[in-house]
């Protein structure tokens, strides 16, 4: 049982819901502040501000099994490098999300309008394993045609527009 | 280990033998399947599951379905895993995922698993498991 589930199971039961400060509708979050803090970073294309959250080795398997890992933060920086300017503006957002010991999954979309005014919305989900407040794995599962296909203009289908109507997790 | 988690385990445990039956004893009436999220339109309520894991019984065989890591909070639970067998033309397709499942009453009413398409469809003309496909498929299994 993780934090969130034992916090949620205290709020039920009355033991914790004195406390204005865990009566929030979502307990408390070890490891989602730092996935939440890479997000807002990736909002503004800061590249080392998303750095900053993952330790040198960091592999990083961005394409469900589909290209090679990249691996080392050398290697990240370089890829996000050639990311960035290809995107106009971005809305990466989590739906949900669950943590174990030191692995977070989230669910969620990476949403974001090309400089060529492609609008791209990938459904994902994926895990991240941390060392520390670093994550040190990342690993997302999706859908690589979609991504492929939006960015060459296809537009959005009735399936993903549904998916990524969801609120974003708090 | 979670409550919602034991039940995948039994989904699992159900599905390696295709009993398709003891597999729709886990689903809810009115289930919403994306089998590949967002890669294709989902099956809705559990007469289409059926007809689906029908389609699947017939291509899948010596079903080695696992899981490498899981958490759950409230009714969802998110896995991580691997879609492991023998297609009917002998290709061995092993497909990496993860994937989150919604509970109500103990039956799963909400199930995404998310996939690349473009890694089944590799596999499914022959070609060897990917290093990288390898890389995210020789883990242990979880508790």
């Amino acid at each position: 049982m993780d934090r969130r589930t034992l916090l949620a199971a205290g709020l039920a039961a009355g033991s914790l819901a004195a406390s204005p400060a865990l009566s929030k509708d979502k307990p408390m979050s070890r490891l989602y502040p730092v996935l939440e803090a890479i997000i807002t970073a990736w909002h503004h294309q800061d590249v080392e501000a998303v750095l900053v959250n993952v330790t040198e080795d960091i592999i990083w398997r961005n394409t469900s099994g589909f290209a090679p890992a990249i691996r080392g933060k050398d290697e990240m920086r370089k890829a996000l490098q050639v990311m960035a300017p290809r995107i106009k503006t971005n809305n990466w957002r989590i739906f949900d999300y669950a943590e174990s010991a030191d692995r977070l999954f989230m669910e969620g979309v990476d949403e974001f309008w090309t400089a060529d005014g492609h609008h791209v919305a990938i459904p994902y989900a994926g895990s991240l394993v941390f060392r520390g407040a670093l994550v040190c794995e990342w690993r997302e599962y999706f859908d690589g045609r979609i991504s492929s296909s939006m960015k060459d203009g296809a537009p959005m289908s009735d399936e993903i527009k549904e998916m990524i109507s969801r609120p974003v997790a708090k | 280990m979670g409550r919602h988690y034991s039940t995948l385990l039994k989904v699992i445990e159900t599905w390696q033998t295709k009993d398709a039956e003891g597999v729709l004893a886990h689903l809810h009436e009115d289930i919403i399947w994306h089998y590949a999220a967002a890669a294709m339109p989902p099956i809705r309520g559990k007469a289409m599951a059926r007809k689906l894991l029908g389609r699947f019984q017939q291509d899948m065989h010596g079903i080695q379905w696992r899981i490498f890591a899981h958490a759950e909070v409230g009714d969802t639970l998110f896995i991580e895993g691997v879609d492991d067998y023998q297609s009917t033309d002998g290709h061995r397709i092993a497909t990496p995922y993860a994937g989150v499942l919604d509970f109500r009453d103990g039956l799963i009413i909400g199930w995404r698993d998310y996939v690349d398409i473009g890694v089944l469809a590799q596999q499914k003309t022959g070609e060897p498991l990917s290093k990288q496909v390898l890389e995210l498929i020789n883990r242990p299994t979880a508790a």
